[in-house]
């Protein structure tokens, strides 16, 4: 990396800020952000129909919601770890509930999910006959008399 | 005896927009000496908010005028009526984004930044003169058609940065939380995707109590805004805050909550959020690419080959360290004052032939 500090290249600067990227570690970040590359891969779609396909693959591996990796955070303090305790409680009480709420959530954006990928298929499958026919030797006379 | 008369064409006309602002200002300042002056663009590109202030291109008839300027980034009507005008033509050259980075976000929008791009020979031929955003962007056009290009720094005025600031905005992002703001059209050469990964480090590493503040219209690359949203929601980044295209006042709340301006971008002709943000006191920390150093001029911090922890470590330093910030700060005022005592008037004067009143 290189860092330049109102116009001047600046090392001390680039160094400090290498030195704490280096003293940072979050493995399970490391692995979330391996496992969502799929989502940055869509950059290198080749065209409008390829961005498509691979944002219905992405739907199809996940379309739903998980309250288990909800977590919660507190503010900083004794009031903030206070807020904490009370949030995780709450949290817990109402578990049954996010699990309903989940589930019927998951239900509705499953069905979306499918709808969207058996509509793409089905245009894909349209296309490709209409294809098919414009690429018949007697299509440059609309199919007519051949 | 009539005045003389130079219009404006332009592929777009929008609120927000720092070409349509230039384009403001160009006429503003043309009037000014006297000069009779219009903006000309296609009606359906235009913010109904402008609706007023333009005339429709179909209206454009080149032998009513002493001179046109076209400013140029992608291909379009305007340039069809620019190179058949048959008065003195000037192009405005703003630089042309990558069309490879559109590819499948927006193929349609590739495909007018490939003829853009095809096309700049052309345009630069036609011209009796170019005057280039930034010296980047002028080293291009010179690549392209020779020794043409002048540089003509973007102009803008102070006023549009100065709106009093909105109060549910100013609540909405106060607190303890430390801001990172990142303020221009979502598009793919933006590389928002860099400033998303890094915010993920900082957030979960640096600063829980930090937010990404994203502000921008989604209309630019809806796909590739939807591939933003999809990537925050999937790493669980909660306080990545997308507010789309936000009013002056709303801007200006964030612009003062702010800690830092952050841009990853890998393109730019000149960046007025930029100087937007200098003018209001947020240290910058920007890429050095493209017309960005110009834009800075010796002010904020550049960084070039960063990973995202590196960027987070960046944006920690900027937004953290007092002595930096400080130091920062004060040259980003100085750049403040070189901008402010700018003569707009006199320099569209010297480069269309014409004397400047007053």
């Amino acid at each position: 990396m290189r860092v330049w500090v109102n116009g001047v290249p600046d090392d001390a600067t680039a160094g400090a800020a290498a030195g704490s990227a280096k003293a940072v570690s979050d493995p399970a970040l490391d692995l979330l952000i391996e496992g969502e590359s799929a989502v940055l891969e869509l950059r290198r779609a080749a065209n409008e129909a390829d961005y498509l396909r691979r944002h219905i693959a992405l739907m199809r591996i996940r379309a739903s919601l998980d309250p288990a990796r909800f977590t919660l955070s507190g503010r900083r303090g004794l009031a903030g770890l206070a807020g904490l305790f009370v949030r995780r409680v709450a949290w817990r009480l109402l578990r049954y509930q996010h699990e309903w709420f989940a589930f019927h959530e998951n239900a509705i954006l499953n069905q979306l999910a499918h709808e969207i990928d058996c509509l793409h298929d089905e245009t894909n499958r349209r296309l490709d006959r209409i294809e098919k026919l414009l690429s018949r030797p007697d299509a440059g006379n609309g199919g007519i008399g051949a | 005896m009539s005045r003389p008369r130079i219009d404006q064409l332009l592929a777009g006309f929008a609120d927000g927009d720092a070409i349509s602002q230039e384009a403001r200002l160009f006429r503003d300042s043309l009037r000014s000496i006297g000069v009779e002056s219009e903006i000309f663009a296609p009606p359906e590109r235009v913010s109904p908010s402008l609706a007023g202030s333009f005339q429709p291109l179909d209206r454009f008839e080149s032998r009513q005028r002493d001179g046109v300027i076209h400013h140029y980034s992608i291909q379009s009507e305007a340039t069809r009526l620019f190179l058949g005008a048959g008065c003195r033509r000037w192009v405005r050259y703003h630089n042309i984004s990558p069309a490879g980075d559109f590819d499948g976000f927006d193929d349609a929008v590739a495909e007018q930044l490939r003829s853009a791009r095809a096309g700049l020979d052309d345009v630069v031929r036609a011209a009796d003169g170019v005057w280039a955003a930034s010296e980047y962007n002028a080293a291009e056009v010179r690549s392209v058609a020779g020794g043409k290009a002048v540089v003509l720094p973007l102009a803008f005025s102070f006023d549009e940065f100065m709106a009093e600031p909105d109060p549910a905005a100013l609540d909405r992002f106060g607190g303890d939380a430390v801001n990172w703001l990142f303020m221009g059209r979502m598009a793919p050469n933006k590389c928002v995707e860099e400033l998303i990964l890094a915010f993920a480090w900082y957030h979960r590493t640096m600063n829980p109590f930090s937010r990404l503040l994203l502000l921008g219209s989604e209309r630019s690359c809806p796909r590739y805004y939807a591939m933003l949203k999809l990537l925050a929601a999937r790493l669980g980044l909660r306080n990545v805050c997308f507010e789309g295209f936000v009013p002056g006042p709303v801007r200006s709340a964030c612009f003062m909550r702010a800690h830092v301006f952050v841009t990853a971008s890998r393109h730019e002709g000149y960046c007025l959020p930029i100087v937007e943000a200098m003018s209001r006191n947020v240290p910058v920390l920007a890429r050095n690419a493209g017309g960005m150093p110009e834009a800075m001029d010796g002010a904020g911090i550049m960084f070039d080959d960063a990973g995202p922890r590196e960027l987070a470590a960046l944006a920690h330093a900027a937004a953290a360290d007092l002595g930096l910030r400080g130091r920062i700060l004060a040259a980003q005022a100085a750049r403040m004052e070189r901008l402010r005592a700018r003569d707009l008037n006199s320099e569209l004067a010297r480069l269309t032939g014409l004397p400047a009143a007053g």
